[in-house]
């Protein structure tokens, strides 16, 4: 080395400078070695940092690391050793307290340690990939002090015991258990999980066991919950007070197993307080509770659900069903809504709104709600019903609520064609008699069947508006043609029209749109047919090709009557009219007099006679004999004494409002009859598109394309298969008889 | 003349005196609030651009002036001056540790302050020897009227609080910022504290202030960054001057009585501050945190002795300059850098330690070459490391058989844990990757490694005493540096060899 002297500079053998004395590492370590057991000792005021770094740094600098480094890990694992021991021998109580404080003055030792051997920790340690002294110290408390199997069981022990002790209500010293935890934490995940965490949980799930099974002895479902949510909030709380983060999700999950998904389904199934009973009585709040603990258990919400789900059907089944509540439609609609709406703000206030639950409430509505025939018809009513009188004194707003609830029961309807017939029936009734309320509640009503079903099952609807609008129009024109020509006329003809002339209002209906059939016109009163003719002539020349035909049974008329002295107006139907104004020429006529002069059939002509000579305080006419029942041979007479308070009488038709049996077979068979068409136009689109498909797949496509408006009956598609087959629209493959292929 | 019209439209006579002879300032922004330098990249006026640079207009990576500015730019060009002038120069100067470390030691009780000042409610700590080097006034006041004195209240009516904390920090980092409103009696503070050139600067701004009506928001004084810094340097150059006066010169002096710490070298004492040497050292930082003899504070104020016998006095003063002021004299000689790189590496110094390596490497040559890699792998210093290697590769055939060449890939080998035959040997490995540089990267193929290795290796023998012959270059530059490589690599074998390791 010596020779390398050449021009730049020569560079001293600076850390060789101590290699000449042999004891030097001896001596170096001998000094450095009482330093650190002063430290251990906690008497290190005294010590110089100065000559402690230098002679560490000498040592490493004249490559004596191993020495050093070996030398440290032997000095330190006997004073833990012996450290060991004393925490050992501590009796009782104070041997946390105990563990504690040596751990802290163990940290504040190795604190200073490191000052030292900094150098060592920066070049030595990082050479020869040892463990930095930090962390030293921590694995050797963690093997000498906290491993050692007398110290650990013991404090095992201990911390369970005192966790046990505050589950059971005691008070604990919380910050002493911190300080251990954090020990452990501090000596690695793996210490804490494994030493620590993995026997507490074994422990919590034991201690939560036997509590579920107290609780479920002693207390109801609501206070079951409670208590649970109360535990539950007591582990988070214990989590952040004295144990680790990561602690939180894994405890959680033990006190939701064993206290909840271990219980949940004897829990729902408690008798008068489980699922059922708290939604009977409306416990939002323990209901809410419910919701919250069960959607933390894996399966929790699915049990809840297909609970509530059979409880629904049930009830629902049972409302729908019952034939007391089936003779009134609008209550039977009004107890629907009422069901329909507690269960809303069930699930809103105390299900979170969750979809899953909504979801559940659509399907047992349609459950139900198509398990009575007569569900359509009766939603139909409700809305009739609202349209005529409900809705007067509302506003709005309040109007568009209940129209949107009803669309809600409108949507689980299966059978939408149905309701479609029944409305439009109602929906006439209620145009041509003007009987409804609010032209815009109609309008809106028809606006959300729209939107809900598309512009095909509105358009009929519609135009039945169009119509008398249309016909008020014309009847205007009509009224100013007779004004008119009045004055025209009358100069040159010198022919003044009667006074009496009598007003017609005629509505015009477009044949198809209206749900009526062809009833054979009964014979007007000259007055009136004459009057009918005018219109006739008046209508057709404005609008040629067209054919009018009179539907005498839907009109009404006022008339004016006098009996003897008093004098009333009377408000009667248009067969009514008839049949009074036969009157004017003679006093009294047979049933078959009246059936031959008016040509009204028999079942109306009852009706008419029913009501006009049945009804008390409305009988005009006289009946022999004297019953509330009408007889083929029964002779009818003016009432000459009729009297009443009243100047305007309303003399109205005994009408069913519900259907009777028969009529509700009738129309049930023109709905089928409705269908065959439909299910034919389905299938036919569907071949046309498919050209070749199995009889399986056409039913599901059919099925799906007509769910909008109803559920087709798949024997019903069979046979319109057939029929389509017979008038060669469709063949069966010639090999697979289930295949069938389409004919262009 | 409105400054955002003259850049839009690119009119540089006007900016230039808008800027040089009326001072407005360019960190103005319009209605739009956006700076000048915006328009000036939007319009496309690159030598407006190069321009606005010039006079301090500020780009900077990552503010919303700057991306905007950048994100405006017309064409490339000019968002590559942008790039050059503006962010690149901002990185440069962006990160100084002994600036930040400056910053850190105002007003911050960690870093052992020795004096405060109150005014009403405001506290202020400071560091005594730091004022006095950096004003004259401050030194003579505490000197005198303030000698004893700890804590320092100032009369409210004579200094706003705000300006004083103001200018305190100014000291530590020639960067004054004051609200606009308190101006004015941060100029007057000035006066009365003679610094005549901050006064003038503030005088400026406010004249310029007034002129662009901008009475709200706040003045900023600050010069470029590196003159910042060769001022404060300059400054506490006087404080480690004072600190390694002989102490009979230093009696009557003003300022050197202000230290908490002194370091004994025999008979000699320098009287340094714990302020500065434990930021910059982890050594006295550690050592003066800690619960050793060192560390306890016994009384207030009490001055701490640390004996630092086994020192060079000459290492020690260029160490001591360097904490202060953050300089290392260029021209030291190749032995004392090497003993201060030492020194700086057993005080943890890792900045003066990074300086020494870097004025270490014009020492590198084939003498020095082993012993300093020695040194640097010791030290942990890779890159000298990689220099003294690159070094050794040229000359291997020389150094290869001296011994501290094998003791020092023996201590290479020794780093690789649990060896298995597979490894290789660090060290080995890195002078084949300088051969490698050196000698061309291609790989060779085994057929010339064998014709060429064999007889190579023969000749070494000759090759060893010096240089290269001179015969041996004559067949073709290819062949020679070929055969060189080959010689070397075979010599590193030759090692591996004898020590009795494959790799």
């Amino acid at each position: 080395m010596a020779s390398q002297k050449k021009k730049s500079f020569k560079i001293e053998p600076f850390k060789h400078a101590y290699t000449l004395d042999p004891g030097y590492a001896d001596k170096t370590w001998k000094i450095l070695e009482d330093a650190i057991r002063e430290i251990n000792g906690h008497n290190a005021s005294g010590l110089s940092f100065e000559e402690l770094y230098r002679n560490a740094y000498n040592m490493v600098i004249n490559k004596f690391g191993d020495r050093l480094y070996n030398g440290l890990v032997e000095t330190i694992t006997a004073h833990l050793r012996s450290i060991a021991a004393k925490i050992e021998a501590t009796q009782g109580e104070s041997f946390l307290r105990e563990l504690k404080l040596r751990w802290d003055l163990h940290n504040k030792s190795m604190q200073m340690i490191r000052d030292i051997l900094m150098y060592m920790d920066r070049i030595y340690v990082k050479h020869n990939n040892k463990v930095p002294v930090r962390q030293l110290g921590l694995d050797l408390w963690r093997d000498v002090v906290v491993r050692n199997k007398r110290i650990m069981d013991r404090l095992l022990t201990i911390l369970l015991d005192h966790i046990h002790r505050e589950r059971t209500g005691e008070i604990i010293d919380r910050s002493l258990l911190r300080s251990i935890t954090q020990m452990l934490m501090d000596l690695g995940q793996t210490v804490y999980c494994d030493d620590f965490e993995r026997h507490f949980l074994v422990k919590a799930a034991e201690f939560y066991q036997v509590e579920a099974q107290e609780y479920m002895s002693s207390s109801d479902c609501p206070e079951y919950l409670k208590k649970a949510e109360k535990r539950l909030a007591e582990e988070i709380e214990r989590v952040s007070n004295y144990l680790d983060p990561i602690s939180e999700p894994k405890i959680l999950n033990v006190v939701e197993t064993e206290l909840i998904a271990n219980q949940m389904k004897s829990l729902v199934e408690m008798e008068n307080s489980g699922l059922i009973a708290l939604l009977e009585q409306d416990k939002y709040e323990d209901l809410a509770r419910m919701y919250a603990l069960f959607k933390r258990v894996p399966t929790g919400l699915e049990l809840l659900r297909g609970m509530m789900l059979e409880h629904l059907k049930e009830t629902g089944k049972g409302l729908v069903t019952d034939p007391e509540r089936a003779k009134e439609p609008v209550e039977f609609v009004q107890r629907l809504l009422v069901e329909k709406e507690k269960y809303d703000r069930l699930i809103n206030s105390s299900f979170a709104s969750d979809k899953t639950f909504q979801n559940m409430l659509n399907s047992a509505f349609e459950f139900f709600i198509n398990l009575n025939q007569r569900s359509p018809e009766y939603i139909s009513l409700f809305m009739d019903d609202k349209l005529r009188k409900g809705l007067k004194d509302m506003s709005e707003d309040d109007v568009e609520g209940v129209l949107d609830k009803v669309m809600m029961l409108f949507r689980y309807l299966q059978e939408k064609d149905v309701f479609e017939k029944y409305y439009k029936q109602h929906l006439a009734k209620r145009l041509l008699s003007n009987r409804t309320v609010s032209d815009e509640a109609e309008r809106s009503l028809l606006v959300k069947l729209k939107t809900e079903c598309g512009y095909q099952f509105t358009s009929k609807l519609e135009s039945m508006f169009n119509d008398i609008k249309t016909s008020r129009e014309s009847m205007q024109d009509f009224k100013n043609r007779n004004r008119g020509s009045e004055a025209g006329t009358s100069a040159d003809a010198g022919a003044p029209r009667p006074e009496d002339e009598l007003e017609l209002t005629v509505q015009v209906l477009t044949t198809g749109s209206w749900p009526m059939s062809n009833v054979a016109k009964c014979n007007l009163p000259r007055e009136c047919e004459r009057t009918c003719e005018d219109f006739k002539d008046f209508y057709l020349k404005t609008h040629s090709g067209r054919k009018l035909s009179w539907q005498t049974h839907m009109g009404n008329a006022d008339l004016k009557a006098t009996f003897g002295t008093s004098k009333h107006e009377l408000n009667v139907s248009t067969h009514q009219m008839c049949i009074l104004l036969l009157f004017n020429e003679v006093d009294s006529m047979s049933y078959r007099d009246i059936l031959g002069a008016t040509g009204i059939p028999a079942s109306d002509l009852k009706r008419s006679l029913q009501s006009l000579a049945c009804v008390k305080g409305k009988n005009v006419l006289k009946k022999e004999p004297m019953s509330k029942e009408i007889g083929e041979s029964d002779t009818f007479s003016f009432n000459e004494g009729f009297r009443s308070k009243l100047y305007k009488l309303k003399i109205s038709t005994v009408s069913a409002q519900k259907e009777s049996e028969p009529e509700k077979q009738d129309t049930r068979h023109r709905v089928e009859e409705d269908r065959k068409p439909q299910i034919e136009a389905a299938i036919v689109r569907i071949m046309k598109s498919r050209r070749t498909l199995d009889h399986n797949s056409i039913v599901a496509q059919v099925t799906q394309q007509l769910s909008a408006r109803f559920l087709p009956n798949p024997t019903v598609i069979k046979k319109r298969i057939e029929s389509l087959i017979e008038r060669e629209f469709l063949e069966r493959d010639a090999t697979d008889r289930k295949l069938y292929r389409y004919l262009a | 003349m409105d400054l955002f019209l003259a850049v839009k439209t690119g009119d540089l006579e006007t900016v230039r005196y808008l800027v040089e002879v009326q001072a407005v300032s360019l960190q103005q922004h319009d209605a739009w609030n956006a700076p000048p330098l915006y328009y000036a990249s939007l319009c496309g006026h690159e030598h407006l651009v190069r321009f606005l640079l010039s006079r301090g207009a500020k780009c900077e990576e990552k503010t919303y002036d700057g991306e905007r500015c950048l994100y405006a730019a017309l064409n490339d060009k000019i968002w590559r001056i942008l790039i050059d002038e503006g962010f690149k120069r901002q990185a440069a100067r962006g990160h100084d540790q002994y600036l930040e470390f400056l910053e850190r030691c105002f007003d911050n009780p960690a870093s052992f302050p020795d004096i405060e000042f109150t005014v009403q409610d405001t506290r202020v700590q400071a560091h005594r020897f730091l004022l006095a080097a950096r004003s004259p006034y401050f030194g003579k006041l505490i000197a005198r009227r303030w000698r004893n004195h700890r804590s320092v209240a100032l009369f409210p009516d004579r200094v706003e609080p705000e300006c004083l904390y103001a200018l305190l920090r100014w000291f530590y980092t020639m960067r004054l910022e004051v609200p606009a409103d308190e101006l004015q009696s941060c100029i007057r503070l000035c006066k009365a504290l003679k610094l005549h050139d901050l006064e003038e600067q503030l005088t400026e701004k406010a004249f310029s202030a007034a002129a662009i009506g901008d009475e709200y928001g706040s003045v900023v004084v600050e010069p470029m960054r590196e003159d910042a810094k060769a001022q404060l340097q300059d400054a506490m150059e006087v404080a480690v001057a004072a600190c390694c006066q002989r102490q009979a010169d230093s009696e009557g002096t003003s300022s050197s009585g202000d230290y908490d710490l002194v370091l004994e070298l025999g008979s000699r004492r320098y009287r340094c501050h714990r302020a500065f040497l434990c930021a910059r050292s982890d050594y006295f930082g550690t050592m003066l945190n800690s619960s050793f003899r060192e560390g306890v504070v016994d009384s207030e104020g009490s001055i701490q002795h640390v004996s630092m016998d086994d020192m060079d006095p000459q290492v020690l003063v260029s160490a001591l300059r360097w904490v202060y002021t953050d300089r290392l004299d260029a021209d030291l000689p190749g032995e004392l850098l090497l003993q201060v790189m030492r020194f700086a590496d057993r005080m943890i110094m890792e900045g003066l330690k990074n300086k020494c390596a870097v004025l270490l490497h014009p020492h590198i040559e084939q003498s020095t070459a082993l012993p300093l890699l020695a040194e640097a792998l010791q030290m942990d210093c890779d890159r000298l490391a990689d220099s003294c290697i690159r070094c050794l590769a040229v000359h291997l055939l020389e150094l290869v058989q001296e011994p501290l060449f094998t003791e020092l890939v023996r201590d290479s080998i020794a780093t690789v844990q649990n060896r298995q035959e597979f490894d290789s040997v660090p060290l080995i490995d890195d002078v084949r990757f300088h051969i490698g540089q050196l000698h061309g990267d291609g790989e060779l193929s085994e057929d010339e490694d064998d014709d060429m290795g064999m007889p190579a290796l023969a000749d070494m023998p000759s090759a060893t005493d010096g240089c290269v012959p001179e015969g041996a270059a004559a067949p073709s530059n290819g062949q020679l540096s070929m055969s060189e490589r080959q010689q070397k690599l075979a010599a590193l074998d030759q090692v591996l060899a004898d020590i009795g390791i494959e790799a």
